[in-house]
């Protein structure tokens, strides 16, 4: 594991910017620099250079989506920051705006998950590491739609769970430690359902989440 | 010419016909004084009953006073029977000759529209007509009274004669006098009564006939006790008296009609000149009032959006029905535009061209008023709906108060047990003070679901922050049935508008899954001619209860707050349709 990814926290809350700065700390990041509004975050990641900024959708001045156009400015900006937005809501909006244009390092997580530190700091890896991670409750929910022709009623249970974990943007290995099973069954499922769901296989995990998503999205 | 008309020539022509056989047979009598006299009288009141009931009848034919009014002088025309000479039909003669008197009773217990009010007034005026044929019997049976010698010395024998038998006859005569006395007596206290309940118009209308008729019964009771009591010279002179005052009838109705005319066109004259000088402020009522001399009068008024009548408050009016015995109303209208009614007391109805001149005099003012009123009744609404908004709040509040407190809050408090209780175990049994922490780790996430689930509910971030087109979206998501966005706005809407639209969605669609058992809604929101129009229909059974629940009144109200409105199509067997429309 890379000991010394560098990170910048971006939150109006002191206490949870502190909270996540220790919690960092002590998995072994180190946290570069801290912001309480989107411009502070910008001038901090312009100053430090970070491997991934951990930011809040709310912010002052407006306290609206401040993160979220922050996130957007700096995948443009500075394309080697990583981004991974907390959200106080589950809005698959805010998520599939942010995961269209491009799912490389960048992430949406319900600030809840912060409390899981294992899931959290692997999302964090995920997205410094190029890849992207989407919070399973934004993946349930666009799962979970109610469309005329389901083509996704023509998965199998396992095939679901697998599409569910390809869209929170794990890796094979990934997904074949969490559903115990060996990595070549996982990539049997992986071709099934896009065979399935009529989608071109790629290779690489992000290229892959776009596709999932963007037929999760056109498909309602 | 209608079949009335040519009916009522046709009586008026009998009328002439019986007129001139009377004549002839007073002519030929043989035993009548006076009989010039006699002629004219006779003809003249007859004939002026018959004349003026034929007009009552012309003019209102739904009323029956007209008939008996004619009656009344066909009936009088019978008492010449007793010029005949012939014993026959000089005893029939004597036998009718006192009917017109209670036909006229019965003309003024019936009076206005000749019909009686109470049954029981059927069998008094049936008593009265049973008496009369009665009354003269016991002297056609055993022979004349000694005032009737008198008075005629020269009248035929009567046919019924059966033997003189003067103590018997009297002592009948006493007992039907007495009844007679009575039941004048009774028509009088009716009569009276009646008038002490009528309402001024009334009064009026009914002045004329009620009081001559008062006048004869008091004279002719007074004439039939006086002859019980066998005062003659007195029982004579009160019998003219009351004749006289009973030919005066039709006169005194038909002078009470053209006054009362001439009065009314005159106050509608003045009307108009008074409307004419200060436009309506609240004095239109009374003006109205006095021109038609009712002061029970009221003004309503035509709301053209709402298909409802309101009062001067702007309150709801319901009009008297078409058969209300007590109030009736007149429509009155602008320029072929419907704007109010006069609601006024029920015999004003027999005057329909007084009416019409009094309404249309009264358009333009009406017009003025009724905008008041509809100003009126729309504060009115305002002000329901105001408190309607206001406790839908306080519910809300409410409701959001229970769910904090049944949900999150006592996650809370669970998990600061579970966490003091983990404090004291720490040293010594670490594994189950580790077991308690994920413990109250689970609990926080609950807590943290609920109060994200609770905030969405109260005003979901992602309206203000991307708009109507991507909230509807995550309702449509979360809703346990397939919804089809078919059209969202291209560009934001103004604020206030997205919300109402967002909830009106939300709470439909929350309805659809609760009671349409529908499989599928389809929701449209658009732009059209400066309104934002709002859609939900599902696939559903439709027969939903627009009054059903506080839900869709809540939100009727929160879109009319906008200026806009909201319609309910729900036939039962064809889904459900809630639309709304608010301007922009």
């Amino acid at each position: 594991m890379n000991d010394s990814l560098r990170v910048v926290i971006a939150d109006d809350s002191v206490l949870l910017r502190e909270g996540l700065s220790r919690l960092l700390e002590e998995s072994g990041f180190e946290v570069a620099g801290q912001a309480g509004d989107a411009e502070d975050l910008l001038r901090k990641v312009g100053a430090h250079h970070p491997d991934v900024a951990v930011v809040d959708v709310r912010m002052p001045p407006t306290h609206t989506d401040e993160g979220l156009r922050a996130a957007h400015r700096i995948r443009a900006e500075h394309p080697d920051t990583a981004v991974l937005v907390l959200s106080q809501y589950v809005e698959e909006a805010y998520a599939l705006e942010l995961l269209s244009e491009s799912t490389e390092r960048t992430g949406y997580l319900l600030k809840d998950r912060v409390a899981d530190v294992d899931t959290f700091t692997d999302a964090v890896r995920r997205v410094a590491g190029g890849g992207s991670a989407l919070d399973p409750e934004v993946v349930a929910l666009l799962l979970g739609r109610r469309r005329r022709e389901d083509p996704l009623e023509a998965l199998t249970a396992r095939e679901r769970e697998v599409l569910a974990l390809m869209a929170e943007g794990r890796s094979n290995a990934a997904i074949a430690e969490a559903l115990v099973v060996t990595e070549r069954a996982v990539e049997k499922h992986v071709t099934s359902i896009f065979s399935k769901l009529d989608l071109t296989p790629t290779v690489e995990d992000h290229r892959r989440v776009l596709a999932v998503l963007a037929y999760l999205k056109a498909s309602e | 010419m209608t079949s009335l008309n040519r009916a009522l020539v046709a009586i008026a022509l009998s009328a002439v016909v019986a007129g001139g056989a009377a004549a002839a047979l007073v002519v030929s009598s043989e035993h009548t004084p006076n009989k010039g006299l006699g002629i004219v009288l006779g003809l003249v009141t007859a004939w002026a009953f018959v004349g003026t009931g034929l007009y009552a009848w012309w003019r209102r034919p739904g009323s029956r006073f007209g008939a008996l009014f004619t009656a009344v002088g066909f009936t009088y025309l019978l008492g010449s029977l007793t010029a005949s000479d012939d014993s026959v039909v000089f005893t029939i003669g004597v036998v009718v000759s006192n009917l017109f008197f209670v036909v006229f009773a019965h003309v003024l217990l019936s009076y206005p529209d000749g019909r009686l009010q109470e049954r029981w007034h059927a069998w008094l005026l049936g008593a009265g007509y049973a008496l009369c044929v009665v009354g003269p019997l016991p002297q056609l049976l055993w022979g004349w009274t000694e005032r009737m010698q008198e008075s005629c010395p020269d009248c035929p024998e009567s046919a019924l004669l059966v033997a003189r038998n003067d103590t018997l006859r009297d002592a009948l005569n006493a007992v039907t006098s007495v009844i007679g006395v009575a039941i004048v007596a009774t028509v009088l206290v009716i009569l009276i009564r009646r008038w002490r309940a009528a309402t001024p118009p009334q009064r009026r209308g009914m002045a004329p006939i009620l009081w001559s008729g008062v006048a004869m019964l008091v004279l002719l009771g007074s004439a039939l006790g006086s002859d019980a009591a066998g005062i003659s010279r007195l029982t004579d002179v009160l019998g003219w008296l009351g004749l006289l005052v009973f030919a005066s009838v039709p006169w005194v109705f038909l002078i009470g009609l053209v006054r009362s005319r001439v009065a009314r066109a005159g106050a509608v004259s003045e009307l108009l000149l008074r409307l004419g000088e200060a436009p309506g402020t609240g004095t239109l009522r009374a003006r109205l009032a006095d021109a038609l001399g009712d002061r029970s009068l009221q003004l309503v008024f035509w709301l053209e959006d709402k298909g409802s009548w309101v009062d001067a408050h702007g309150h709801p009016f319901a009009l008297p029905a078409d058969d209300d015995p007590a109030r009736g109303w007149t429509a009155v209208e602008l320029e072929g535009r419907r704007v109010g009614a006069i609601v006024h007391d029920r015999t004003l109805s027999d005057d329909p061209e007084l009416l019409g001149s009094v309404a249309a005099a009264a358009g333009l003012a009406m017009e003025n008023e009724r905008l008041q009123a509809q100003l009126r009744a729309r504060v009115e609404e305002l002000r329901a709906s105001r408190a309607r908004i206001v406790e839908a709040g306080t519910q809300e509040r409410r409701r959001l108060e229970r769910n904090l407190h049944d949900g999150a809050q006592q996650r809370l408090v669970a998990m600061s047990l579970t966490l003091r209780l983990a404090q004291s175990k720490v040293e010594k049994d670490p594994e189950k003070a580790v077991e308690m922490l994920a413990g109250a780790q689970e609990e926080l996430t609950l807590a943290q679901a609920e109060l994200r689930e609770l905030a969405r509910g109260i005003h979901p971030a992602v309206l203000s922050d991307r708009g109507l087109g991507a909230a509807l979206e995550a309702l449509a998501g979360r809703a346990p049935i397939e919804v089809d966005l078919a059209e969202l706005p291209g560009d934001r809407l103004p604020e206030p508008i997205e919300a109402a639209a967002y909830f009106v969605v939300a709470e439909a669609l929350t309805n659809v899954a609760k009671y349409a058992h529908a499989s599928h809604a389809t929701v449209r929101v658009a732009r059209m001619n400066g309104r934002a129009v709002v859609e939900v229909a599902d696939d559903g059974i439709g027969g939903a209860d627009p009054g059903r629940g506080s839900g869709l009144r809540g939100l009727a109200d929160r879109v009319a707050a906008l200026d806009g409105h909201m319609l309910l199509d729900s036939p039962a067997g064809s889904g459900t349709r809630l639309r709304a429309e608010i301007p922009v």
